[in-house]
């Protein structure tokens, strides 16, 4: 019943990209953190996570989002939200996730912060 | 819709994932009902939270029991109950701020996006009940929708 999520990863000069599809739930854990990793790897301060194609979001995957964002903080990179609709940018504040990562309108809004 | 209570009984599989069976029922609902777009989306995440807390934490993912999840169509709302078969209940206040607790995050969401939630023991398991009402300028003196509402 779960769609399972999918994650790219696009390699900018300034930032890496991870575009995702599918539901962020707990079985989203090991691909996002695989994800994030990579993206790391690259040492950029700026890592932009793309919820544009995702349509399911619950506790577990927020949660999983949380830690992603603890664990970029201990590495002094930045993670930036963007793609999320209306609800789920209400929730992401709802539960602090917006005190921990700059959510964006666009990705365009995401890339001019990358490049202040 | 007349004023005479509709009830819809789920019962969906201890396994991750089929909380959407409920949230999509609960849109067809909520939707023949008039409720706003943004409401039914409050709706269908705090019914996933609650679906998936009775799966993991109620029934513990045991295949052979069932989350009974139940929609009453009542006078200008629509209540939820779900129900599991745990024997451990704990009903302690929502927290977020713990994000290993991802459980205690769920139950918060889920207060803030309906209008009404209790959670409670059952003799047979564990039951939250969750309400939420039709925005009074949609609702006409006996309770029933304004004709110019969306139906299904």
């Amino acid at each position: 019943m779960s769609d399972e999520l999918q994650a790219a990863l696009r390699e900018l000069p300034q930032a890496t990209i991870i575009d995702l599809r599918g539901d962020v739930t707990s079985f989203a854990d090991a691909r996002l953190h695989t994800s994030f990793d990579s993206a790391s790897a690259r040492g950029l301060k700026y890592i932009i996570l793309n919820f544009a194609g995702v349509e399911y979001i619950n506790s577990a995957g927020i949660a999983t989002v949380i830690s992603i964002l603890s664990e970029a903080r201990s590495r002094a990179q930045q993670l930036l939200i963007v793609g999320l609709n209306d609800h789920y940018r209400k929730i992401f504040r709802m539960v602090g996730v917006a005190r921990y990562a700059e959510i964006f309108e666009s990705e365009a809004a995401a890339l001019d912060k990358t490049t202040e | 819709m007349s004023n005479e209570k509709q009830v819809i009984h789920l019962h969906i599989p201890s396994e991750l994932g089929y909380e959407k069976v409920a949230m999509g029922a609960a849109r067809s609902v909520a939707q023949k009902m008039g409720f706003s777009n943004d409401r039914i989306l409050d709706l269908q995440t705090a019914i996933a939270e609650a679906c998936t807390n009775a799966i993991e934490h109620g029934n513990r993912l045991n295949a052979a029991q069932r989350v009974e999840v139940v929609l009453t169509v009542e006078e200008g709302a629509l209540a939820v109950d779900v129900h599991d078969r745990g024997r451990d209940a704990q009903f302690a206040e929502p927290q977020i701020y713990d994000h290993n607790n991802h459980r205690g995050m769920g139950m918060y969401i889920i207060k803030q996006l309906v209008d009404e939630v209790q959670w409670s023991a059952q003799p047979h398991g564990g039951q939250v009940r969750m309400v939420i009402y039709l925005e009074p300028d949609t609702v006409v003196g006996n309770g029933s929708r304004l004709p110019e509402e969306p139906r299904l």
